[in-house]
């Protein structure tokens, strides 16, 4: 991670490596959660997307592999063209030479120049020589302006013209943007072919490739084992730059310290309320039946079967301050909730009145208080049990109405008022006595808390697992910045050049030669790079300069105020309903310390509560509680249907890891992932069945009338409903027959969803309804059946025994004439209690 | 004389439960601290409040009412004032300790075996 930014080349690229571990001026913002659902069906696509890239990696017509060199051939000849041959390196011998014949040709037309300046010279002395004996003038007119002229030079220097410079270098820029912009245009054919060696590792280390991407996208097995899902927090950094540290790397490092307690009790306290309302679970003692999960649970020690009045409940074993485990039914059977109120009453009430003293006869009063055997020490004891288990029932939801019957067992707030009453004000008596200390320190008010809630894995953050830190890596492509640092740089370094420098031009190609080596040797700098540190619960990010130019227009990196959105894909305990996240920004932090998640700055920590929204169900959460690990899949309900030959059906599958399912088996098809989608509350999967015609549809249901879904966790099979009548020709609308006057019309029934066992109770509308004479649900006859005078309304009932075993779904609720089937067919929609 | 089944509720008021494992009666254990969890135990009371006077070992409290050969022939009054002298002396000895202990058991062997209560 870190090597790769130190890996950068050129020196005015390297961050400041020294270590200050200074306070980071880093912030973050609240956390953005996404729920695991949107996670779930973004890696499916992810997954279904890489699939498609495996299967056309089988084609050697659709993933052609090049070997490597042509493609830098390529590269350096197209940049060499697109230069000219004065900067193709392919011509640099040719180049070097015409250089070094320039030379020799300008040295010759030194010489000639420096002979024909000393023939020039000698001429002169002549010339001169002769002056004494002149006495007419040889030039006429000199008193006029005129052009000169009267010697010439053999090579004269011509002055560089800076417009002819401005052009050359334009066209250069203009070449090398170009060149550097066309980076990622198609390669051109080529005639060179890999041989099949080459061209089988190539297409293996590639499909290796895919396969670690797809392994990546899916997720592994623990994501939810547990009872734990997947969730994404998006956070919001902005760096704002510190002068101080402008060169160095900024860390933010982000610890998971817990799920608040709080929320974790608030669901326990859900999951203790549904788990009493169900009927197998919360049984009359005289009619108890043994229960697997309720003995489980009472074995983990954290829960135990409790006699509230005379029904059997689960309840939480408390732990107080000191450490003391209360069994839940000691408490209730120290309560005296069954004692009479007005007993009661007078109990508590007279031993008030043996404390309503003056004060010269209290002391003795309060001492017999706490005397071993004192019917005081006696009322403490059913008063501290009292407000113990009135809050353990308040904490775990449960009134009266919840156990179904009206429990003479059950806590009064009258009672828990009077007790609570009572034990404020004797320890208010007691409290300094140093004769009462065992009294007051057994009853004491303190709080209790569930035992279960103690167990590390249920608001521990040892539950909590990393799985993707976003981005991975997020690099600067330094080409770009070379290409846009170019044009300007050049400008300021020809603005900068004397004029009498011919070679502008020159020092321009070196510009570029430079800025392309630069370009080949820094592909990406690193600016933001995800990191985790396994088995410590801490993940992070490492901010790295941004690469730029300075004013003369070298590159360098420095950080700069940008804001940067970073993700962390997270499996936490479903039932957390929020998370704890300390985080902490540093500045040129020490790698040892970084990578052992040890990273420290003072002043720079941030606490973070994510609020979550508890997405556990209560049997998935029974299941962690007596640590069953076993993930069972089932199918509970197929909604939709009937499947048909005319049309292809969408079904809803319903049932716990059902979206996990690889294929869907029905009529003989093998549906795979692409004919269902998962649910958007992940409790099931859609499939889409494809029309099955009669033939074979029809065989195929008389063999086997079950969906199976297929899973990694194992098979799931529910009956579903295919009528094979709806086929063929039948698929066509019908001319509407002329109705027969006396024939049997069903319109409508209501209501159409019940819950059972229950006496059901249906209205049928139609027309002739008084012909009827036998009426079935799910093929269970109906207990009675009233029609209305004018034979359009009839009412069946279904007793609550009848109902008793019709299985949930969808039911058909059908009518006959003499064993006839007449009317139309209704759908009954059917809950078990 | 009742009899039931100690049950120690985790602090100093113990219960007692009947055979059916319903509750009875309390007792201060601190004032019977001999009695053990689970223990068989006859009890005086319960008293208007629910709590049990006096709880001893059931198993002691036999142990001397039955050393009258024809106790069984006892009127059920008599059988109540052995059972409440009895009651009242192991809740004496149980204050007590050594000699003075000794001697209060064999006193109430010697005053059962004189129908002397």
């Amino acid at each position: 991670m870190l090597s790769g930014c130190m890996g950068v080349g050129s020196g005015s690229l390297d961050f400041d490596s020294s270590v200050r571990n200074a306070p980071g001026t880093i912030t973050l913002g609240d956390t953005k959660v996404y729920s695991r659902e949107m996670l779930i069906n973004e890696r499916a696509a992810d997954i279904a997307w890489i699939d498609r890239l495996i299967t056309a990696s089988e084609d050697p017509t659709k993933t052609v592999f090049q070997p490597t060199l042509i493609r830098e051939m390529e590269q350096i000849s197209a940049f060499a063209a697109a230069l000219g041959a004065r900067f193709d390196p392919a011509a640099g011998v040719s180049y070097r030479r015409s250089n070094e014949t320039g030379e020799i040709l300008q040295e010759i037309d030194v010489l000639k120049a420096k002979v024909a300046l000393s023939q020039v010279r000698r001429d002169i002395e002549i010339i001169e020589a002769g002056f004494p004996t002149q006495t007419v003038p040889v030039n006429t007119g000199l008193g006029t302006l005129g052009t000169g002229g009267a010697l010439t030079t053999g090579a004269a220097m011509t002055p560089p013209d800076a417009a002819q410079v401005a052009a050359t270098v334009n066209a250069l820029i203009s070449s090398v943007t170009a060149r550097l912009d066309a980076a990622a245009s198609p390669i051109a054919k080529t005639d060179a072919k890999s041989n099949p060696a080459d061209d089988f590792r190539d297409r293996l280390a590639y499909r290796d490739m895919l396969k670690a991407a797809r392994n990546a996208a899916g997720l592994d097995e623990l994501h939810d084992a547990g009872n734990n899902r997947l969730i994404r927090l998006n956070l919001q950094a902005t760096v704002v730059p510190d002068p101080d540290n402008a060169r160095a790397l900024g860390a933010i490092q982000v610890e998971i310290a817990a799920s608040t307690s709080g929320g974790t009790a608030a669901y326990l306290g859900s999951w203790l309320r549904a788990a009493n309302a169900r009927g197998d679970w919360r049984v009359d003692t005289a009619t108890f039946k043994p229960n697997n999960t309720l003995d489980t649970l009472e074995d983990s020690g954290d829960f135990a079967r409790t006699r509230i009045g005379s029904f059997l409940t689960v309840m939480p074993v408390l732990v107080n301050e000191s450490g003391v485990e209360l069994a839940p039914q000691d408490l209730f059977d120290r309560a005296e909730w069954t004692k009479d109120d007005v007993a009661d009453n007078k109990f508590f009430g007279s031993l008030l009145a043996e404390l309503s003293l003056p004060p010269a006869e209290m002391d003795a009063a309060v001492a017999k208080v706490c005397q071993p055997g004192s019917l005081h020490s006696f009322a403490l004891d059913i008063a501290d049990a009292r407000t113990k288990s009135y809050d353990l029932i308040r904490s775990a939801n449960l009134s009266a109405g919840d156990l179904g019957v009206q429990s003479p067992g059950m806590a009064s707030g009258a009672k828990y008022q009077r007790a609570g009453d009572y034990q404020k004000q004797v320890f208010g008596l007691i409290r300094n006595r140093p004769d009462c200390a065992a009294l007051v320190a057994r009853y004491a008010p303190d709080k209790t808390t569930w035992r279960v809630l103690q167990r590390p894995d249920l608001g521990g953050a040892e539950q909590v697992r990393i799985y993707e830190v976003g981005p991975r890596e997020q690099a600067q492509q330094v080409s770009t910045v070379a290409r846009s640092a170019n044009s300007l740089a050049l400008a300021v370094s020809l603005a900068a050049s004397a004029p009498s420098a011919g070679v502008a031009g020159n020092l321009g190609a070196g510009f570029r030669r430079d800025i392309m080596n630069r370009a080949s040797a820094l592909d990406r700098v690193p600016q933001v790079v995800g990191y985790s540190v396994g088995g410590k619960k801490k993940f992070g990010w490492v901010i790295g300069p941004h690469a730029t130019t300075n004013a003369k227009g070298q590159a360098e990196v420095r950080q700069v105020a940008k804001s940067y959105d970073l993700s962390v894909d997270l499996s936490v305990p479903a039932w957390w309903t929020s998370l704890k996240l300390k985080a902490m920004t540093v500045w040129a932090p020490s790698p040892q310390k970084l990578v052992s998640g040890t990273l420290g700055a003072p002043g720079s920590e941030t606490d973070l509560t994510v609020p979550l929204t508890s997405a556990a169900d209560f049997q998935s959460f029974t299941q962690f509680l007596v640590r069953d690990s076993k993930r069972a899949v089932a199918l509970e309900d197929v909604i939709g249907g009937p499947v048909t030959g005319c049309a292809a059906t969408t079904l809803l599958l319903k049932g716990p890891n059902l979206w996990r399912a690889e294929r869907v088996m029905l009529l003989g098809l093998s549906l795979g992932r692409d004919a269902f989608v998962i649910a958007p509350d992940m409790a099931g999967i859609i499939v889409t069945v494809p029309a099955v015609s009669a033939i074979p549809g029809e065989r195929a249901y008389q063999l086997d009338d079950q969906v199976h879904i297929l899973t990694p966790l194992g098979p799931a099979s529910k009956k579903f409903e295919y009528d094979a009548s709806l086929s063929g020709e039948n698929c066509k609308p019908k001319p509407a027959a002329a109705s027969d006057a006396d024939d049997v019309t069903v319109t409508k029934a209501e209501p159409t969803t019940f819950v059972v066992p229950s006496l059901v109770e249906i209205d049928v509308t139609g027309k002739n309804l008084g012909k009827i004479d036998e009426i079935r649900l799910d093929g269970r006859r109906a207990t009675t059946a009233k029609v209305s005078a004018d034979g359009k309304l009839l009412t069946v009932e279904f007793s609550r025994h009848t109902s008793e075993g019709i299985e949930q779904g969808t039911v058909k609720l059908e009518f006959f004439v003499k064993k006839k089937s007449v009317g139309t067919a209704q759908t009954i929609r059917i809950t078990r209690e | 004389m009742p009899e039931g089944t100690a049950k120690d509720l985790g602090t100093p008021w113990w219960s007692i439960r009947d055979d059916a494992g319903n509750p009875v009666a309390r007792f201060d254990h601190r004032l019977f601290p001999r009695i053990r969890n689970g223990a068989r135990v006859s009890f005086t009371g319960p008293d208007t409040n629910g709590v049990a006077t006096n709880v001893q070992p059931a198993a002691m409290v036999a142990r001397y009412t039955l050393r009258l050969a024809d106790e069984a022939t006892l009127s059920d009054d008599r059988k109540l004032q052995l059972l409440e002298t009895v009651m009242r002396e192991l809740q004496v000895a149980g204050n007590e300790a050594g000699e003075q202990r000794q001697k209060r058991l064999r006193r109430l062997r010697t005053a059962i075996d004189r129908y002397e209560f």
